[in-house]
């Protein structure tokens, strides 16, 4: 009888926004279904199969995962590859919005605005 | 299995919540004195938990080669100038003269901190350290080893298990336990002890990143100020909480791995080709972190982005060893270069600014987090603190050196063997209910909204732009969102865990406004810049001290830094005169 087909990829948690990019790939035809990438995974994230039955891990929990590739390394059959989303690979975040915003209308106390003062700059 | 709601009553020496490389050098110690000890950690197994779970490659130690600048007197003569006098130094010295010790200690564990090639140790100069104190080693599995050390030892471990809150006795005012909940069964815990140790680590997922993923983070993201949340809730002290930490980090990837790169030569370069950090330090690239930063927003804000980090000149020995090593920190940062297509030997790498983390500042031995004395106790009798809920954070270094005399000191205490407090079946059910209540909310706020308003807040007034009216409105939002926190919602115990974390992160949030707030002044470069205070200040060489008032609210009072500096250390004393 042939094996019965596992699905390449499970739902996470009905929580979980939509879209969810999938960071954990597991491959049907090499995972054991054993319970070692839920171990290890320090997110609470991945949720090991029912041991009676044949499905792949349960990346449950998708968007909360760290990249930490724990899960990669402890696969004893190399099942798993940790791919990585669109937005982190080519990130089109301006770098300058990370830097934070002033009022509006914000006027420095003087000449030197926002340079950088020489005290405190020790190194 | 029907555990949830169950309860499990536990007795311990030592407890220890968070089982990383502090709470687990605290245990190794207090089980070597007989007594005793029990971890908990939100994940599984000790192996993998904590910030290094997954491997490190620096570990920062003086070890008396006989190098004149080799040793722990040699450090502490420096610290003062590295944490700009924002530093208990009676508490720092302790750490730094266990350090050597502690290395030992880990050797014995079978850690090996030598390069493989050359069966040396392999030691670097970065982050404006006096000296090549950086190891640079193969520590994938560091936590490994220890963990399995510690469990061998005899200490106790529960993994999955949030601790909510500590037990205070009201008479005495002593911390006397914990109580916690099993993240996926939902099964309690409420544990007796003689002495409780927090090793929660720093506070992340608090300010935004390139990717736009909170989860992705240079520092653990399960790391989120719970320990400091608990504590403050019991009355303990915190300092240094108004600084911010980030780091240059491969644009879309928040990775540890700066010191990496300037430990072993990299050249930093703006778009025009330019080695642009010796305009902001004279020491270039192996400036303090905080300064790395500095030099990256100012010459991003100068429009001199992008800004890249130049492997090219490097000779093919060292890059050869950085490329085997790449992998150390994070498992799956050769596979993010290989899948965005970056050849380190042949292309530039673009680096940006790392969301921010109250952390320690950008700066060595002075951590943001819970005020201990030179045993690592609190304010809070029977309550300790190492790692990087403290106020000496060293890296995973100081972590293990400051784990170790706490747990020693925790172990002396509890070694009196004095009768465990009765519990309140009373309170106990009390805070079962409010630790709960979110889990018969059905639709009410989500952890994930609440938190994007916590980071856009931070972001945009509290990181690396800070001025009154900026910051005055993020409070004035955190306190917004702190009168919603009756409306979080969640739909199962993983979720529980996710909303006690986003208030204290929230909590954290409004600890910083406040501290960042009050203090008029710039100082440690990119760690605290106000826009309107630009200078800093020697008036301002305090400590803003946070503790809990009457009504709850976060009071603020201000301390002499130096007020416990040890009268044995001459030369430290007169290296904090000169300043």
């Amino acid at each position: 009888m042939a094996e019965p087909v596992r699905p390449a990829r499970h739902e996470p948690h009905p929580d979980t926004p939509r879209d969810t990019h999938n960071p954990i790939d597991v491959d049907p035809e090499t995972c054991i279904s054993c319970v070692i990438c839920d171990y290890v995974c320090p997110g609470d994230i991945i949720y090991a199969p029912d041991p009676t039955s044949n499905d792949l891990p349960i990346i449950k929990y998708p968007d909360e995962c760290w990249y930490c590739g724990l899960c990669q390394q402890a696969c004893p059959t190399d099942a798993i590859t940790v791919v990585f989303p669109e937005q982190m690979l080519t990130s089109t975040t301006p770098p300058e919005s990370l830097l934070g915003v002033l009022p509006e209308g914000y006027r420095a106390p003087s000449d030197r605005g926002i340079d950088l003062p020489e005290a405190g700059d020790r190194g | 299995m029907k555990t949830e709601g169950s309860l499990r009553r536990l007795e311990t020496d030592v407890l220890i919540i968070g089982g990383g490389v502090a709470g687990s050098l605290a245990a190794h110690e207090a089980r070597s004195a007989g007594l005793e000890v029990l971890i908990l950690d939100k994940a599984k197994l000790l192996e993998r938990a904590g910030s290094v779970g997954g491997g490190v490659d620096q570990y920062l130690t003086p070890m008396n080669s006989g190098a004149e600048w080799d040793t722990p007197a040699n450090l502490l003569l420096h610290i003062p100038t590295l944490t700009d006098g924002l530093v208990d130094m009676e508490v720092a010295e302790r750490v730094v003269h266990e350090m050597p010790a502690v290395l030992r200690q880990l050797e014995g564990m079978g850690i090996d901190f030598k390069d493989p090639d050359t069966g040396e140790y392999l030691r670097t100069r970065a982050f404006g350290l006096p000296g090549e104190f950086h190891l640079n080693f193969d520590g994938k599995r560091f936590k490994y080893r220890i963990a399995k050390a510690v469990k061998k030892g005899g200490s106790r471990f529960i993994g999955r298990a949030m601790a909510t809150d500590i037990l205070i006795d009201p008479d005495t005012g002593e911390a006397f336990g914990a109580l916690g909940f099993n993240v996926r069964t939902g099964e309690w815990y409420v544990i007796r002890a003689r002495a409780v140790i927090v090793a929660t680590g720093e506070v992340n997922r608090i300010a935004k990143n390139a990717s736009g993923l909170p989860f992705d983070s240079w520092h653990y993201p399960y790391n989120t100020g719970d320990g400091h949340a608990m504590a403050f809730r019991v009355g303990a002290e915190l300092t240094n909480m108004e600084f911010v930490e980030a780091t240059l980090t491969p644009r879309g990837f928040s990775v540890q791995g700066t010191n990496s790169y300037a430990g072993l030569g990299a050249h930093f370069v703006n778009r025009h080709g330019e080695r642009y950090m010796f305009k902001y330090d004279p020491k270039g690239e192996k400036a303090r972190r905080t300064m790395l930063i500095e030099g990256w927003v100012a010459e991003t804000r100068a429009g001199n982005g992008p800004l890249y980090i130049d492997l090219r000149h490097l000779p093919d020995h060292v890059l050869d060893h950085f490329e085997r090593t790449l992998g150390v920190d994070r498992e799956t940062l050769p596979g993010f270069f290989a899948q965005k297509g970056i050849d380190l030997r042949k292309d530039l790498i673009e680096i940006v600014v790392s969301e921010v983390s109250i952390r320690r500042g950008g700066v060595y031995f002075r951590g943001s987090g819970l005020m201990v004395d030179a045993d690592g106790e609190t304010s809070v009798p029977n309550l300790y603190a190492a790692g990087d809920c403290s106020i000496v954070s060293g890296g995973i270094a100081g972590a293990a050196a400051l784990g170790a005399v706490t747990g020693r000191a925790a172990a002396a205490r509890s070694a009196q063997r004095r009768p465990l407090r009765e519990v309140d079946d009373a309170a106990i059910e009390s805070a079962r209910e409010r630790v709960t209540a979110p889990l018969s909310r059905g639709d009410g706020l989500g952890w994930r909204e609440f938190e994007d308003e916590i980071r856009s807040l931070v972001t945009d007034h509290l990181g690396l732009t800070r001025e009154d009216r900026g910051m005055q409105r993020a409070l004035d939002g955190l306190l917004a969102l702190g009168r919603r926190e009756p409306e979080l919602a969640a739909s199962n115990w993983h979720h529980l865990m996710r909303v006690h974390e986003a208030t204290s992160i929230r909590l954290c949030a409004e600890i910083l406004a406040r501290t960042a707030l009050e203090r008029k002044e710039s100082r440690s470069g990119a760690a605290h810049r106000r826009v309107d205070f630009p200078e800093t200040s020697e008036a301002w060489r305090r400590l803003i001290v946070v503790q809990r008032g009457a009504e709850g609210e976060v009071g603020l009072r201000h301390r002499d830094p130096d007020d416990r500096v040890s009268v044995a250390a001459p030369a430290v004393a007169s290296a904090l005169a000169r300043g």
